[in-house]
């Protein structure tokens, strides 16, 4: 019976990468179809598709992982440096809009009225909700790292709450970000204020919603014994994750809310 | 309890593997198809999902790309 030599996983041959590609395919021309054409048909199948297989590929991952044992340390360490260089990515996707931001509210045209906020925009006071949203992300960073902590520690019921409770205050953050952007008197059709505004917070909003996701995968996974006190890196890419998308936050309350205001 | 050490030989008893499913099992299944029935369902509704839209998205993009008559 043939064994590798190696500590690499060489995975099974995989229809998800190629699926996925298409998926990709079928949401940006469905985008295209919904703005230009008025149909969504292709938009939704796209989406649909992705969402297919985000969930086939993640399983497949849990399997080759936890029920095959595939996840050597240098298996983990490769994906370390993946996890790592994809939030930079991301970084670098944000630093894009707060770019576009300053560049705009450094220097106001004489169309918004030589001055920002621009004429006749009212913003959102910063010392009302978006303070609270702000108290609400650095408290789940807080639970989450308790979490990993009680996972280190072996301490089940602990980190089951703790997770629990990060989830939960993504949720209220969501929850409140949704109503504020309901009642805000101003829209993105607002100048080039509610441009940078909506687009910035709003795929801020997105990534939150994508990291309560991954953090309620971490959850059932916890509950059904998948994570080990050394090994539980699922875990840890979604607390990073977390983490990044609070730091986001940081900037874009400090610079479009408060700065902004 | 279903499992437990049997009493002089300590020997686990009453936790049999699951017929239904073995994950480590070389069967020479791939990952994707591991469960059978399931993944099968699964993955052919993704397949004929995009395989399915990648055709329509073409057409569509044929006839977008098509030039409108002057008015």
């Amino acid at each position: 019976m043939a064994h590798q030599a190696h500590s690499y996983h060489m995975v099974d041959p995989s229809p998800w990468p190629i699926f996925g590609a298409a998926a990709a395919l079928l949401t940006t021309s469905g985008l295209i179809m919904w703005f230009h054409y008025n149909s969504s048909m292709l938009l939704t199948l796209g989406l649909i598709s992705m969402l297919l297989v985000m969930l086939q590929w993640w399983r497949d991952i849990v399997r080759e992982s936890t029920f095959q044992g595939h996840h050597t340390p240098t298996v983990q360490k490769g994906l370390r440096y993946g996890m790592i260089l994809f939030i930079t990515s991301e970084a670098f996707f944000f630093l894009g809009f707060f770019w576009a931001f300053f560049h705009s509210s450094l220097a106001p045209t004489p169309e918004l009225g030589g001055q920002w906020p621009p004429t006749g925009i009212k913003p959102l006071n910063p010392m009302e909700v978006p303070l609270l949203n702000t108290a609400i992300l650095l408290a789940s960073g807080v639970t989450v790292t308790w979490a990993h902590h009680s996972i280190t520690e072996g301490n089940r019921k602990h980190a089951i709450h703790a997770l629990t409770l990060t989830i939960l205050l993504g949720f209220y953050f969501t929850a409140l970000q949704a109503m504020e952007y309901h009642e805000a008197p101003f829209s993105i059709a607002d100048s080039v204020y509610g441009s940078t505004f909506f687009v910035a917070t709003g795929f801020h909003g997105l990534h939150v919603i994508i990291g309560s996701s991954f953090l309620t995968v971490c959850l059932f996974r916890l509950i059904k014994f998948h994570f080990t006190s050394d090994h539980h890196f699922g875990f840890e890419a979604a607390a990073w994750y977390w983490h990044f998308v609070d730091v986001i936050w940081l900037f874009l309350y400090m610079t479009i809310y408060w700065w902004g205001s | 309890m279903y499992y437990r050490f049997s009493a002089v030989t300590q020997r686990l008893v009453g936790a049999a593997a699951s017929a239904a499913y073995s994950p480590q099992k070389a069967d020479g299944l791939p990952v994707h198809l591991k469960r059978g029935v399931p993944d099968r369902l699964l993955y052919r509704t993704t397949m004929a999902l995009t395989i399915g839209g990648t055709i329509y998205c073409l057409v569509a993009l044929y006839m977008a790309s098509q030039p409108r008559n002057q008015k």
